[in-house]
C-alpha cells in the first residue's frame, strides 16, 4: 500500500490511500497513517477512491485513526470509498460512526471548524 | 571442558590483536638487518628480471676483445701457446696504436717452451749446444720486451692462501677515509712471474665473485694483503688515460665512488657494481688468428682498449650473465666497460633499503588496520594495483635512472599478509558459521516448541466450540451444523450454539478484525461473554439489542489493541421459528429454501462489538418456515480469494446454495459451501478465518420426524 497526504488549508489535511487494505497492505501503512492523523490539523479526509478491497484489518485502521482524531477535538471523514468497500463499510456499521462523502467540496465543508 | 567454538575464537583473534602488527614490525627489521630468510635470493632474482625485461643497449664500442678462440688454437697450436708467439702477437697489436691492452690471462710459471728450458728435454744434447741455446733471450725476456712497448696491464688472481707474494699496484688516490677494511679482500693474490710483472705498465685484479654460476657483482677495487689493486676494467682506463693514480672515494664505513681523475663510478658500500648486461655480442670479439696473420684492416684496433683472453678453451667454465647467456669471462670485463663509458652503470642506492622498509610498512597496516574496514572486492582491487604499482616503479627506476629498487619484497611481503588475512578471515567464517548453526538450530526448536504450543492452543479453541450436531442430536426440532476453519493455527472467528431453556437455542457467530494469537484471545473472551450474559439476565423478553449492549459494555472497557469483533447473535424459538436477532456489524446471513434464489437476512443491529463505548444495539426478529435454513457465515467465506487474487464474494455463495432439496440436511449445506470455496481457492493460502453455521426450524413436530 501507498500513503500520501497533502494540506487542503491550513485546518484540513487529506491522506490518500492507495492499494488493497489487508494485513500486508495495512501493516505496511499502518504506523504513517498513524502519524498523519495526529497531525494538528483540525480535519482529517482520507480518500478511499485508490482503495480496492478493505477486510476488517483496514477497519480496525480507520477507527483507531478516527478515534484518536476525535479525542483532540478534531473530525474525520472518509471520501469516495469503492462500491465493495463502501459495502463493507455499511455491512458493518461504521457508516454510522465515521461519516463518508462522496465529493470533496462537501466532505471539506463538513470538516471545516 | 571447552567448547570447540571457544577453542577456535582463542585463536580466531590474533590477526586483529597484537600478532598482526608485532609480526610486521618483526619482518621489517629482519628487513634492515639483512636477515629475512631467502631475501637476498628473491631480490637477485627480481634484478636479473628487470635485466631481462630491459637489457642494456650498446651505445659506444670503446673495447674489443682479441680472442684466442678454436680458430686460433687450430692455427697455432694447443694452448699454453709459447710466449714469443705471445710477443710476436703483442707487437702486431702495438702497430694498429690501441689505447691500451689488458690480458686476462695469468702467467705465474715461467714459460717452458724457452729455448734454454727445452733443451732439458732432449736427451744426449750436446753441451756446446746447449749453451748457444741459453744464450737466446728467453720467451718470458721476449713478452717481457714486447710489454714495455705500450700500456699494457696484467691481471692477479685473488686467493686466499698462506703464500706470501710480492703485490704490485698502482698508486691509490683516497677521498675520505681509507677503504682497505670495506672492500672485497683476499690474503694474497696468484701473480705473474716477476720479469713480467715488472715490465708491464698497468696492475689489475681479475677476480670476479660467481653466485650459482652467474657473476652479477664484480668489485671494482679489491684489498689483496695489503694494497688496494683496481679491478682489469678501472686500470685499463687509468693506463689509457694516463692518469697516475686511481681514485676511491669514501663515506664513514662504505665507498660511495671509484674512477680515474674525474670520472667517477658510483659503487656499493665494498666497492663493487652490479653488472649491467647487454645480450652477448660477436662483434666484441676479433680472433687472435687474425692479428697474428696480419689479416685484420689497420685502423681496426686504432685507439681501442683491447683485453686479450680466451674464449675458445674447454679448459675454462664460462660464467652466466645476468641475462642467462653464456659468456667467456673476458666479456663481462668488457661490458662493465661499455657501462663506464655510456654512464649506464646499475646502482642499487643506500636509501633503497629504507624506502623498501616504509613501503612494506605503508603496505602491511593498509592490510592489517585497512582491510578488516572494506568490502573484499576492495582487497582484490588494493593488491592487484598495488602490485601493479611497485612493479612500474621498480621498472621505471631500472630503466630510467639505472637504479636497482628491490620491489620483489615488498610484493612479498604484502601477498604474505594478505594470505594470513585471508587465513584468519576463513577461521573467523567458520566459527560465525558454526554459530549460525548454532542459531539456526535452536531457533528451529524454538519453533517447533511454539508449533507444539500453537497445537495445544488450536486443540483448546477448537474444543471450547460445540458440535453442533451432536450437541442437538436428542431435538428433533432442528437441524444444525457448522464449522470453523482457522487461517492460521488458532483463529478469531468463533461460533456457539445451546438451549437456553427448554424450547429456545442460543446461538452465535463471530469475527474478529485480524487473525492469530491476538485475535484467538479475543475471540475466546467474546465468546464467554455472550454465554454468560445470556445465561445471566433476564432473557425472556428476548431482548438481544440489550444482550449485545451488556457485552461492548464489558469488552470495550479493556481493549488496548483496538481489536473488535462482528457478531450475529440469534435466540430460536422451537415452538413456533421465531427468530430474535441482532447483527453487530456482521456479514448479513442467507435464508435458503428449496427452489428458492438465497436471499439476504436484513436488519442492522449496530457496528461491531467494542468499537463504540456504549450503544443501543436493535433486536431484529423473523419468522421462519420449517423449509427454509438459516446460514450464518463468516467474511472468510465471502472474502477467500482465488490465486489469481479473485474474489469469491457473496454471488458465488449464493450460487453454490441455490441448489438445495427438500432432502439437504444442515451439514450437507456446511459440505456445500466449503468445497464451494476449496474449489474456487485452489490450494492459495486462506486470508481468514473461515465460519460457517446452518441451521433449520424443523417445525414444531416434539416427536415426528421430517422428512
Amino acid at each position: 500500500m501507498n500513503i500520501t497526504e497533502e494540506l487542503i488549508d491550513d485546518h484540513i489535511v487529506k491522506i490518500n490511500l492507495s492499494g488493497r487494505m489487508d494485513i500486508e497492505g495495512v501493516g505496511q501503512i499502518e504506523t504513517k497513517f498513524a502519524g498523519m492523523a495526529a497531525s494538528p490539523r483540525a480535519g482529517v479526509i482520507v480518500d478511499m477512491s485508490d482503495v480496492p478491497y478493505m477486510s476488517s484489518i483496514g477497519i480496525r485502521a480507520l477507527l483507531m485513526n478516527a478515534k484518536s482524531v476525535a479525542k483532540r477535538g478534531g473530525k474525520f471523514v472518509l471520501l469516495n470509498p469503492q462500491a465493495n468497500v463502501k459495502n463493507v463499510l455499511v455491512t458493518s456499521g461504521i457508516d454510522q460512526i465515521i461519516t463518508i462523502h462522496s465529493d470533496l467540496d462537501a466532505a471539506t465543508a463538513s470538516v471545516t471548524p | 571442558m571447552k567448547s570447540i567454538k571457544t577453542r577456535l575464537l582463542d585463536i580466531a583473534p590474533y590477526f586483529s590483536g597484537w600478532p598482526a602488527p608485532v609480526g610486521l614490525l618483526l619482518l621489517i627489521g629482519l628487513h634492515f638487518f639483512g636477515t629475512l630468510p631467502y631475501q637476498d635470493t628473491l631480490r637477485t632474482f627480481s634484478f636479473d628480471l628487470y635485466q631481462i625485461a630491459q637489457p642494456r643497449e650498446r651505445i659506444s664500442a670503446p673495447v674489443l676483445i682479441v680472442d684466442i678462440d678454436e680458430v686460433s688454437l687450430h692455427k697455432y697450436g694447443q694452448w699454453p701457446w709459447p710466449r714469443s708467439l705471445l710477443a710476436q702477437m703483442l707487437d702486431r697489436l702495438w702497430q694498429m696504436e690501441p689505447a691500451a691492452v689488458a690480458f686476462d690471462i695469468i702467467m705465474p710459471e715461467p714459460d717452458r717452451a724457452s729455448p734454454c728450458l727445452v733443451t732439458q728435454y732432449i736427451p744426449q744434447i750436446d753441451p756446446g749446444l746447449v749453451r748457444q741455446i741459453c744464450k737466446l733471450p728467453s720467451n718470458d725476456s721476449l713478452l717481457a720486451a714486447s710489454l714495455r712497448q705500450g700500456h699494457s696491464v696484467l691481471g692477479v688472481a685473488g686467493i686466499d692462501s698462506d703464500t706470501p707474494a710480492i703485490i704490485r699496484a698502482p698508486p691509490m688516490r683516497m677521498l675520505g677515509e681509507n677503504p682497505k677494511g670495506m672492500l672485497r679482500h683476499f690474503t694474497t693474490a696468484l701473480t705473474n712471474v716477476p720479469e713480467l710483472e715488472e715490465a708491464v705498465f698497468g696492475h689489475a685484479i681479475l677476480s670476479t665473485d660467481i653466485e650459482r654460476g652467474i657473476v652479477r657483482r664484480v668489485p671494482l677495487v679489491a684489498s689483496v694483503a695489503e694494497t688496494v689493486m683496481p679491478s682489469l676494467s678501472l686500470e685499463i682506463l687509468r693506463v689509457a688515460s694516463g692518469s697516475p693514480s686511481f681514485t676511491v672515494k669514501s663515506a664513514p664505513g662504505r665507498v660511495e665512488a671509484v674512477g680515474i681523475q674525474d670520472l667517477m663510478v658510483p659503487t656499493q658500500d665494498d666497492g663493487s657494481i652490479w653488472v649491467h648486461y647487454s645480450p652477448h655480442d660477436p662483434s666484441r670479439f676479433v680472433s687472435a688468428a687474425k692479428i697474428l696473420d696480419g689479416s685484420l684492416e689497420p685502423d681496426f684496433l686504432k685507439q681501442k682498449l683491447i683485453l686479450v683472453g680466451f674464449s675458445g678453451l674447454g679448459l675454462v667454465d664460462f660464467p652466466s650473465t645476468a641475462l642467462g647467456d653464456r659468456v667467456p669471462g673476458v666479456e663481462i670485463h668488457a661490458q662493465i666497460l661499455e657501462t663506464i663509458f655510456d654512464g649506464t652503470t646499475l646502482l642499487r642506492p643506500a636509501w633503497a633499503l629504507w624506502a623498501e622498509g616504509s613501503v612494506m610498512l605503508i603496505f602491511g597496516l593498509v592490510v592489517i588496520v585497512g582491510f578488516p574496514r572494506m568490502k573484499a572486492r576492495f582487497h582484490v582491487l588494493i593488491m592487484v594495483g598495488a602490485i601493479a604499482l611497485l612493479v612500474a616503479i621498480g621498472m621505471f627506476a631500472f630503466s630510467r635512472y639505472h637504479l636497482l629498487i628491490d620491489v620483489a619484497s615488498p610484493i612479498f611481503l604484502l601477498l604474505f599478509m594478505f594470505g594470513a588475512m585471508l587465513a584468519d578471515s576463513l577461521i573467523r567464517e567458520e566459527v560465525q558459521l558454526k554459530a549460525l548453526e548454532d542459531d539456526l538450530r535452536s531457533q528451529r526448536e524454538q519453533a517447533a516448541k511454539n508449533r507444539g504450543e500453537m497445537e495445544a492452543a488450536m486443540r483448546f479453541q477448537m474444543g471450547i466450540l460445540p458440535d453442533a450436531a451432536a450437541t442437538f442430536l436428542q431435538e428433533s426440532r432442528l437441524d444444525i451444523a457448522a464449522k470453523m476453519q482457522p487461517a492460521k493455527m488458532v483463529g478469531g472467528d468463533l461460533y456457539d450454539c445451546f438451549m437456553l431453556d427448554e424450547h429456545r437455542m442460543f446461538f452465535s457467530v463471530g469475527d474478529v478484525c485480524g487473525k492469530g494469537v491476538p485475535a484467538s484471545l479475543f475471540m475466546v473472551i467474546s465468546k464467554t461473554l455472550w454465554k454468560s450474559v445470556a445465561l445471566r439476565d433476564d432473557m425472556h423478553y428476548m431482548n438481544l439489542g440489550k444482550l449485545m449492549r451488556q457485552a461492548n459494555l464489558e469488552i470495550a472497557r479493556d481493549n488496548p489493541e483496538m481489536l473488535f469483533v462482528t457478531a450475529f447473535v440469534g435466540l430460536l424459538d422451537l415452538r413456533d421459528g421465531e427468530l430474535v436477532y441482532c447483527n453487530a456489524g456482521h456479514e448479513k446471513p442467507l435464508i435458503l429454501a428449496p427452489g428458492c434464489h438465497p436471499r439476504e437476512l436484513d436488519g442492522a443491529g449496530g457496528p461491531p462489538v467494542s468499537i463504540m463505548e456504549d450503544y443501543e444495539y436493535k433486536t431484529q426478529r423473523y419468522r421462519f418456515s420449517p423449509e427454509e435454513f438459516l446460514c450464518v457465515f463468516s467474511d472468510g467465506a465471502t472474502e477467500a480469494f482465488s490465486p489469481a487474487q479473485e474474489e469469491y464474494g457473496k454471488p458465488r455463495l449464493s450460487e453454490a446454495l441455490s441448489t438445495i432439496s427438500s432432502t439437504t440436511t444442515a451439514l450437507d449445506i456446511v459440505g456445500m459451501a466449503v468445497s464451494s470455496i476449496e474449489h474456487f481457492v485452489d490450494g492459495a493460502e486462506a486470508s481468514d478465518d473461515l465460519t460457517i453455521m446452518v441451521l433449520r426450524w424443523r417445525g414444531n413436530q416434539s416427536n415426528a420426524s421430517n422428512d
